[in-house]
């Protein structure tokens, strides 16, 4: 399913079975904007229309090193430690 | 169970040294030690913390020093607000034991303003759920009727509450999890206009629908707090340029002149006892002067459709950074994809899930435009729809929930039966509009039952006035 | 992100190479994207320190790192340096907005990079390479940069076969701006061009300290091959070309690669490729069929950026004369050829102002250009020895009172010493310039010793003059001025 593996969720096949199941009950119901003539209508993507947001660009503490890394899964000299990359590019 | 007392009065008393913050958390603690077990409202109860910070205000107010407007308030929060130092989980195994470095925006307001945290409340996994059953660390029980559910997302800040865990609580509302508990819970519930509030420290569910508001017992309660917490905050692109707006001086002015929208085609389903309840408010708010007038909202019934695209499209964006590399769980693997794969498989639960696949689906190339572009276009007819009908009106009366709490295991197994909770709540988020539910009456089996008050952006005032006189009017 | 260049097909470009370009009769098309971070104190969207070189997460926040409930906030500086680049390649300035890229990577602390997608900030520009070859400028972008991911166990440093990795998230949201060229590049010689002046831009608009071996400036690569006048061939990207030789490098392989590929029947496959520059080869990384779906939506934590025209001229009155137009005023003043190696270097390293100095203070342009040239290399922009010093140096030997190589040895000194009283220095060194009436006796002296050599010289025999210059300096201890002996001894024959 190609849509677990661009999410990275491994599924097993019950789990791929169902979840397909519930998403195409799902997709089709919500067809029921099919009945609606969208092609004149601007999408809308903020509710609220700001522009021009910006900060000062002025440096501020970094976060406390081994505090972050306390929490992380893995650390090692100062950074954060993942198994091998494999199938990716360098 | 003691007597609840309201924000408004606690603040007073404190500040003015009549009360002692600790005298009014010990009532809170005490109450938790009672039916904490049975409701299971929060994640993690901070009583050490929550006993310091109240010997501290009680040691200011001695001094003579400046308290804030919550001096000795308490407060729960929803445990998906960064807390420094103290574990926010989101009620998901992927977040168990994380403890943020950072405080989120509200929390640091509260802290400023002399308000007590109490603990981090139960919510549905990642805010995704209108019952809090969908939480990792098991559900939150309606404290009015354990055999029910306390409504979702935000259902452990309403149960804690509705149980006299804390005076007030915090909760977030992307699609009505706050206005759906609230009235599930007999409670006050805000959703202030997008960008009122401050997001940072928010963690994301839908960042373009997402607010934090409160949880209170009375009006005057939930305009003092967000008179707190409102206001812009430069940490949040999203934040309105503006200062929180004064309500806690409208509640008094009455309604006299206003007009009610009510809407004509409103979509159908609800029970027959919220119908009648919501037909007395507009009953009382004419005795009271207000106008009651018809609007149409046409595209108000495919709002579900859009925010069930919207909501986890953006879902599955913002949960995308729960991959076992900086925090949180990490399940052990022998290549970087494996892990990735069954850290989230194991982290996330199935409505998670469930959302992160359909968000995914709805952006993933060759399907954007037909459901994710869709939706966008569905999200400006509703707000045209509103905008139309505020032309005629100043605030909108709907049911906020189609029913009364309903019982655990109800709409569990039919995700869209579930969905269907929110079909009043969900065109606000939509619109990036103000809402509020308001406690008014009773209905099946004696529970209680909320009226939605909807108004414009930035109509926090006019929703304030209407909301103050329906609760006199009870 | 290269949505125009995807799978190029169609002819976008009329740049025609001339029969000299073609390499066996095939055309090449060049395109290339260039990411540079911008020279900021903090990051694209947070406050935390835009350094290099500091020790690793050291440069941390909850928008660096991805924490969750963290919110993204633009850098205004970081848009005004995008800005200033964006005039200086001739774009055009447009309101734009910020997208999401979706992808899973250990150095992409949110699993998504907030980049610009259809509406980015600088639009339609060119750049003009020597020879007047103008090379199309699609787009100008900002957008984060990632983390560093270093590799252990294994094969060196390598990725393949390594059995973990470690991440420094430093770099992570530190602002670049990526430009994307149209294909209009011919040769691998443009192509090194186009990243030369590019960069000689960037110092000039103090966008970015452009340091390719540090990696502030890296270059992406997309070469296709096809014969004049038929469709663009299918295109290959090459990543990791690290400085301006590898550019011309990996183009010449992958073109190479290519023509050969076809000509042996062959098809050329739509790949990205890995530039390795001690190999001198490249590698295929991935093809486009497992290319990732990126799902790009628009940043909802963020909000349009609407320069208003105001703020864009403000930025266009502020930038600086560019590299083209100060080459162009150097060779002018100096005498040199634009297109000489003396200019570029001079106005690469900013010094061609201080040269304008010492001619302004009555000193000789020309020679300045040669003393910048060759003795300011590791000088500031604007170099301590005071340009008063430098005119009177170049007056001295102009006038023939300090011979070139004594000039050269009070250059070093000057510099040496951040300045000095040449006239002074060179009385030191005894280095006054002999006056004629001395010089005339050497120059008898030297001719009574090679009677030979000196009617050799007078019948015309220019090899013959060399033994007696050479023997009048050896006379003379090196102070006699060379120009000034075979103006005596010209003036003798003639006489
Ligand atoms: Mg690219
Ligand atoms: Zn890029």
């Amino acid at each position: 399913m190609k849509v677990a593996r661009l999410a990275r969720l491994h599924l097993n096949d019950s789990e791929v079975d169902r979840m397909t199941n519930q998403l195409a009950g799902m997709l089709e119901h919500f067809r029921d904007v099919d009945a609606l003539d969208l092609s004149d209508v601007e999408p809308l993507n903020q509710p609220i229309p700001l522009s021009n947001v910006m900060r000062d660009d002025v440096e501020a503490p970094s976060l406390d090193r081994d505090e972050v890394l306390s929490s992380a899964p893995a650390a090692q000299d100062g950074r954060f430690r993942v198994p091998p990359i494999v199938g990716f590019e360098e | 169970m003691t007597v609840r007392r309201t924000a408004v009065d606690i603040a007073a008393s404190v500040a003015a040294g009549e009360l002692t913050a600790t005298a009014v958390l010990e009532e809170n603690l005490a109450a938790i030690d009672a039916r904490e077990k049975e409701v299971h409202a929060f994640n993690l109860v901070t009583a050490d913390r929550a006993r310091e910070r109240a010997a501290s205000i009680d040691a200011d107010v001695k001094a003579g020093r400046n308290v804030g407007r919550l001096a000795g308030v308490t407060v729960a929060l929803k445990d998906n607000m960064c807390t420094r130092g103290v574990e926010t989980t989101c009620s998901s195994k992927i977040l168990e034991g994380w403890k943020p470095p950072y405080d989120a925006t509200v929390v640091r307001r509260l802290a400023d303003a002399g308000a007590v945290v109490v603990g981090k409340t139960n919510l549905d996994e990642f805010a995704m759920g209108s019952s809090t059953e969908n939480s990792a660390f098991g559900p939150t029980r309606n404290p009015l009727d354990t055999s029910r559910v306390p409504g979702g997302s935000s259902g452990g800040s309403a149960a804690a509450v509705a149980a006299g865990f804390s005076t007030v609580s915090f909760g977030s509302d992307t699609g009505g999890s706050i206005r759906q508990p609230a009235a599930l819970c007999g409670l006050v519930g805000v959703k202030p206009t997008y960008g009122m509030v401050s997001r940072q420290g928010l963690i994301a569910f839908g960042s373009s629908l997402d607010q934090i508001g409160p949880f209170t017992s009375t009006v005057a309660d939930a305009a003092l707090l967000m008179e707190v917490i409102a206001g812009h905050d430069p940490l949040d692109s999203t934040s309105l340029p503006q200062p929180a707006p004064a309500l806690s001086s409208v509640l008094s002015q009455g309604v006299k002149g206003m007009r009610i929208g009510r809407i004509t085609d409103m979509p159908e389903g609800s029970s027959p006892d919220v119908l009648a309840r919501l037909e007395a408010a507009f009953d009382a708010l004419r005795q009271a002067g207000a106008n009651v007038v018809d609007v149409t909202m046409p595209s108000m019934s495919y709002g579900l459709t859009a925010y069930y695209l919207v909501a986890p499209a953006e879902a599955s964006s913002n949960l995308a950074r729960f991959d076992g590399v900086r925090y949180g769980l990490r399940v052990d693997a022998k290549d970087l994809n494996s892990m990735y794969g069954d850290t989230r498989a194991a982290g996330f639960g199935d409505e998670v899930k469930r959302r992160i696949m359909l968000g995914t689906y709805a952006l993933s190339a060759g399907y954007y435009d037909a459901y994710y572009g869709k939706a966008l276009k569905v999200r400006r007819l509703i707000a045209d729809d509103f905008a139309k009908a505020y032309q005629s009106c100043d605030v909108i009366l709907t049911p906020t929930s189609p029913t009364v709490a309903f019982k655990f295991g109800d709409k569990t197994s039919n995700p869209l039966a579930m969905y269907l909770c929110d079909v009043f709540t969900i065109p606000t988020n939509l619109a990036g509009h103000a809402a509020m539910s308001v406690p008014f009456g009773t209905g099946e089996s004696g529970l209680p039952v909320g009226v939605q008050v909807l108004a414009p952006a930035l109509g926090e005032a006019p929703m304030f006035r209407v909301a103050a006189e329906l609760e006199r009017a009870v | 992100m290269n949505a125009a260049t995807n799978g190029a097909v169609v002819n976008l470009s009329n740049v025609v190479a001339t029969a000299e370009q073609l390499v066996d009769g095939w055309e090449l098309v060049v395109g290339l994207e260039v990411h540079v971070e911008l020279a900021t104190k903090t990051k694209l969207f947070s406050a935390s320190a835009n350094r290099f070189g500091d020790e690793p997460n050291t440069n941390i926040d909850p928008v660096t790192l991805g924490l969750p409930g963290a919110l993204p906030v633009l850098n205004r500086h970081a848009v005004e340096l995008a800005m200033r680049l964006g005039l200086a390649l001739n774009c055009r300035v447009q309101p734009c907005t910020f997208h999401r890229k979706n992808y899973f990577y250990p150095d992409l602390p949110k699993a998504y990079q907030i980049s610009q997608y259809d509406q980015p900030l600088n639009v339609d520009g060119w750049l003009m390479l020597p020879g007047d070859v103008r090379i199309g400028v699609e787009r100008a972008h900002l957008e984060e940069d990632t983390g560093k991911s270093t590799h252990f166990g294994g094969a060196e440093g390598r990725i393949q076969g390594s059995d973990f990795s470690l991440i420094d998230f430093n770099r992570a949201g530190v602002p670049l701006v990526e430009i994307v060229s149209r294909p209009d590049i011919r040769t691998s010689e443009q192509a090194k061009q186009y990243v030369s002046e590019l960069r000689a831009i960037l110092l000039a608009v103090g966008a970015s300290d452009a340091k390719m071996e540090e990696g502030s400036m890296r270059c992406d690569v997309n070469v296709s091959v096809h014969k004049p006048g038929t469709p663009f061939g299918t295109r290959c990207e090459i990543k990791n070309v690290n400085s301006i030789r590898s550019v011309g490098r990996a183009i010449d392989y992958e073109a190479r690669r290519q023509i050969d590929l076809i000509n042996s029947g062959g098809v050329v496959k739509q790949q990205t490729l890995h530039w390795d520059d001690a190999s001198g080869r490249t590698n295929v990384l991935r093809t486009k069929e497992d290319a990732d779906d990126y799902r790009y939506f628009l940043e909802p934590d963020l909000v349009p950026l609407v320069p208003d025209a105001a703020w864009v001229e403000q930025v266009r009155a502020s930038l600086p004369p560019l590299p083209a137009a100060r080459r162009e005023a150097l060779a002018a003043l100096t005498g040199a050829a634009k297109e000489s190696e003396a200019v570029a270097v001079i106005v690469e390293r900013g010094q061609d102002a201080y040269i304008g100095e010492v001619a302004k203070v009555g000193g000789d342009a020309s020679r300045a250009l040669v003393y910048v040239q060759q003795a300011f290399a590791d000088e500031p922009a604007t170099p301590r020895v005071p340009a008063g010093d430098v005119a009177a140096l170049s007056l001295m030997e102009k006038n023939s009172k300090i011979t070139s190589t004594q000039a050269k040895t009070l250059l070093a000194e000057l510099v040496a010493n951040g300045g000095g009283d040449v006239i002074a220095m060179a009385k030191a060194k005894g280095f006054e310039a002999m006056d004629t009436g001395a010089l005339e006796l050497l120059v008898d002296q030297a001719i009574a010793a090679d009677p030979d050599a000196w009617s050799k010289f007078k019948a015309g025999e220019q090899k013959a003059m060399g033994a007696l210059v050479g023997s009048v300096m050896k006379l003379s201890k090196g102070k006699a001025d060379g120009k000034a002996v075979t103006a005596l001894l010209q003036a003798k024959a003639n006489a």
